[in-house]
């Protein structure tokens, strides 16, 4: 009989334990986390913000513009966009920050080789804020910047001919402090702020 | 008597654990995939970064191709003449089935179209904005070539140069703009570009060789930097028969970086591109190589 007690009682004691298991399980799922993305409105804006940008490339033949997105961090990110000049010609380059969020600047560099080329140079090098004006540099401008950094003739004592064929614009997107709010179930809401850099580039028609 | 205890102690116990796993939180359903991710510790705010965001459309290396137009103009600049029946036949464009040969083919008739432009071959260029505008529209381009104002546009500008360049322009806005809001779109297009690439290449090289123009192979030469980062896009895309192409593609690259000149360039770089130039064997190496990789797309 008390043989019977023990086993019926350990029974009782596993199938609680599961049952307690299962109820801190779902505290625990109330507690679950859903991302909402803001501003939600990027992509409406954009046609208004790449037209200004269109505008503001004459006299040059607008070419086309790279969208880069990005997700605030609660640390630092660098993008990095590649992009082509033919040596033949002039290129402007329009970067536009109305889509960023908050008062924190974007930093911008460009450079003349890719970010795991050590010693790579720089060309330029820009901040952008939310409010501020749109950047312009033109290829032009780069290539001298270029120039002025690198030796003029080679070790044999021949002028070194440089071209500027891509450059990589590297933006540095600074560190945003993790909002979280409690949605209406009591779920946690990870607010995920999203920001837009809008670059332009246009060359010379003639 | 036992065994009878047993049992009802073994079905009370499942019996008390079944409810308890039938009461699971039914909450998450009809919830997006992003929804239902499982979120870090509360106290972990690091880990909340490595949530739902490593998408696409934010990928930290990204890249900005010419257009079909600006590199024809480029090679128009140094002497890309029109040479009679060098473009793809328009009336073979309904040849091709698979997406991939259509994708390759509206490509190859955006380069013929801007070559034709800029080279005042009005009415060839009218006959490419058809072809261009259909295999469009069976390659998820649809949206661009419905609008009615666009081919009035072209007609419109049917005899200015400067106009139907506005016109071609307004086709790259209308594709980015579907680009800039459809990642996987955007990914796709890499296809498109490879096809005006590779005819961009057929033209010039062409007339290269044939004129022995080398103020043009120098725009060549420039093109083949944009190459590598080609291959790298189309091997983001999984699309059947690609892989046939990237090998092409490869072979391209490797062909041209084993020049002599290209790895004399390559040796007195300092840490920065000069251009090389190419020997006349070179030119025609590469040309023939780009010729092959042309015919077997609009061949296809």
């Amino acid at each position: 009989m008390k043989r019977k007690s023990i086993i019926f009682a350990l029974s009782l004691l596993v199938a609680s334990g599961i049952s307690v298991a299962q109820v801190l399980n779902k505290n625990k799922k109330s507690k679950e986390t859903i991302y909402k993305t803001v501003p939600e409105d990027i992509a409406q804006n954009l046609p208004q913000v790449k037209s200004e940008t269109k505008k503001e490339m004459e006299p040059f033949r607008y070419e086309g513009s790279k969208v880069t997105y990005f997700i605030y961090k609660t640390f630092e990110q660098r993008k990095e966009v590649e992009l082509f000049f033919f040596s033949n010609n002039e290129y402007r380059v329009i970067f536009n920050s109305k889509l960023i969020d908050g008062d924190d600047p974007i930093k911008i560099t460009i450079y003349d080789q890719p970010r795991n080329i050590a010693g790579r140079h720089v060309l330029y090098s820009e901040t952008l804020s939310k409010d501020g004006s749109n950047k312009t540099i033109t290829s032009t401008e780069l290539l001298e910047t270029l120039k002025s950094k690198l030796p003029e003739v080679d070790e044999f004592g021949n002028p070194i001919k440089v071209a500027l064929q891509k450059v990589y614009i590297d933006y540095v997107i600074p560190s945003k402090e993790q909002q979280i709010e409690e949605g209406e179930k009591g779920e946690r809401v990870v607010i995920r702020t999203k920001g837009a850099i809008v670059m332009a580039m246009g060359y010379n028609n003639v | 008597m036992n065994k009878k205890f047993y049992k009802i102690a073994l079905l009370a116990s499942i019996m008390i654990g079944t409810v308890a796993c039938g009461g699971e939180d039914k909450s998450d359903e009809g919830k997006s995939k992003t929804q239902k991710e499982v979120g870090p510790n509360d106290n972990d705010t690091t880990a909340l970064d490595a949530e739902p965001e490593d998408l696409e459309e934010y990928a930290d290396n990204d890249v900005q191709l010419p257009t079909a137009l600006q590199v024809a103009q480029m090679m128009n600049k140094e002497g890309l003449d029109y040479t009679e029946g060098l473009a793809h036949d328009p009336d073979k464009a309904d040849s091709y089935s698979t997406q991939l040969q259509k994708k390759l083919v509206f490509g190859v008739y955006s380069a013929d179209l801007a070559y034709c432009v800029l080279n005042d071959k009005f009415t060839e260029a009218q006959s490419y904005m058809t072809v261009v505008r259909d295999l469009g529209s069976e390659t998820g381009l649809a949206k661009i070539f419905d609008s009615e104002d666009l081919l009035k546009s072209f007609e419109e500008n049917m005899s200015d140069r400067e106009g139907l360049m506005d016109v071609l322009v307004d086709i790259n806005w209308r594709t980015e703009e579907i680009f800039d809001t459809d990642p996987e779109s955007k990914k796709q297009s890499m296809v498109h570009f490879a096809g005006a690439w590779i005819e961009g290449m057929y033209l010039g090289s062409q007339i290269v060789v044939e004129n022995k123009n080398y103020e043009l192979g120098t725009t060549l030469v420039e093109q083949m930097n944009i190459l590598s980062s080609l291959i790298k896009g189309l091997k983001t895309i999984e699309q059947e028969g690609l892989d046939k192409l990237i090998v092409k593609l490869e072979d391209i690259l490797n062909t041209y970086n084993s020049f002599e000149s290209v790895k004399a360039n390559a040796a007195s770089e300092n840490g920065t591109f000069t251009l090389p130039t190419l020997s006349a064997d070179e030119v025609n190496k590469l040309a023939q190589k780009i010729s092959d990789l042309r015919e077997s797309i609009v061949n296809a």
